[in-house]
């Protein structure tokens, strides 16, 4: 493994989800699923990458037609849901409620230079929780086990949404 | 792996833990593609190659004598 080129290439996807807020295809967007979580834990696999976005288009498409044209007019690749940079898959999930929530009160952070937003810990954990498959039940212990969690802030999130925690 | 040990892996840059997913997709890529090779050659049927030797017959085998 002495191969250091990136497979997961971030600042490419940061940087186009920076352009689509430029060019006025979203409002706002934050990264969420799994490399929201690695922010906050241990590196784990994981084989895409969650962007939400808070649409401007508020029609049933959520701009979404607009999104895929501007980002296959950089030489991004359509693979069924996906959109593929450098063969990485990426999913660009239109937001609504607790995930519009989560992307509006993202945390501003720098990827490799580039500006951007990723879910709180704390949208994080609410968000698996809605989900509730196996692999979100894990990541919210990992979350809970590992990351800083602020609890009065998750409380008011899982009471807002009628969200409970899996018990012990 | 103990809990400190997840904790200090946490804390880690984000790029730095980017590049260990990156890496963690290679290896399983690598590892399988390496199960796959070994389940084909498992499962393949006897090599259908003729035997070089097969038919021919030496000279000191067919020539005792000499």
């Amino acid at each position: 493994m002495s191969d250091d080129s990136p497979t997961i290439p971030l600042a490419d996807v940061l940087r186009a989800a920076n352009e689509l807020v430029s060019a006025g295809l979203i409002e706002d967007y934050a990264l969420g699923g799994a490399l929201a979580a690695i922010y906050y834990v241990e590196p784990f696999t994981t084989y895409d990458a969650d962007i939400f976005f808070v649409a401007k288009d508020k029609t049933l498409s959520a701009g979404i037609p607009g999104i895929y044209a501007s980002l296959q007019s950089k030489g991004w690749r359509v693979e069924r849901e996906h959109l593929l940079v450098n063969h990485f898959p990426v999913q660009f999930l239109a937001a609504s409620g607790l995930t519009e929530e989560a992307v509006r009160n993202a945390k501003r952070i720098e990827y490799e230079g580039v500006p951007a937003k990723v879910f709180r810990p704390e949208y994080i954990v609410a968000i698996a929780a809605s989900v509730g498959r196996h692999k979100d039940l894990a990541r919210i212990d990992q979350m809970l086990e590992q990351a800083e969690i602020d609890r009065t802030l998750l409380d008011d999130i899982l009471t807002r949404y009628s969200l409970d925690l899996p018990k012990p | 792996m103990k809990i400190d040990m997840r904790r200090q892996l946490a804390r880690q840059p984000f790029e730095v833990k980017i590049r260990k997913v990156g890496q963690l997709i290679k290896l399983s890529a690598t590892m399988k593609s390496s199960r796959v090779r070994e389940e084909a050659q498992m499962t393949q049927p006897p090599s259908r190659t003729p035997d070089p030797f097969q038919g021919r017959v030496s000279k000191a085998s067919s020539d005792p004598v000499s």
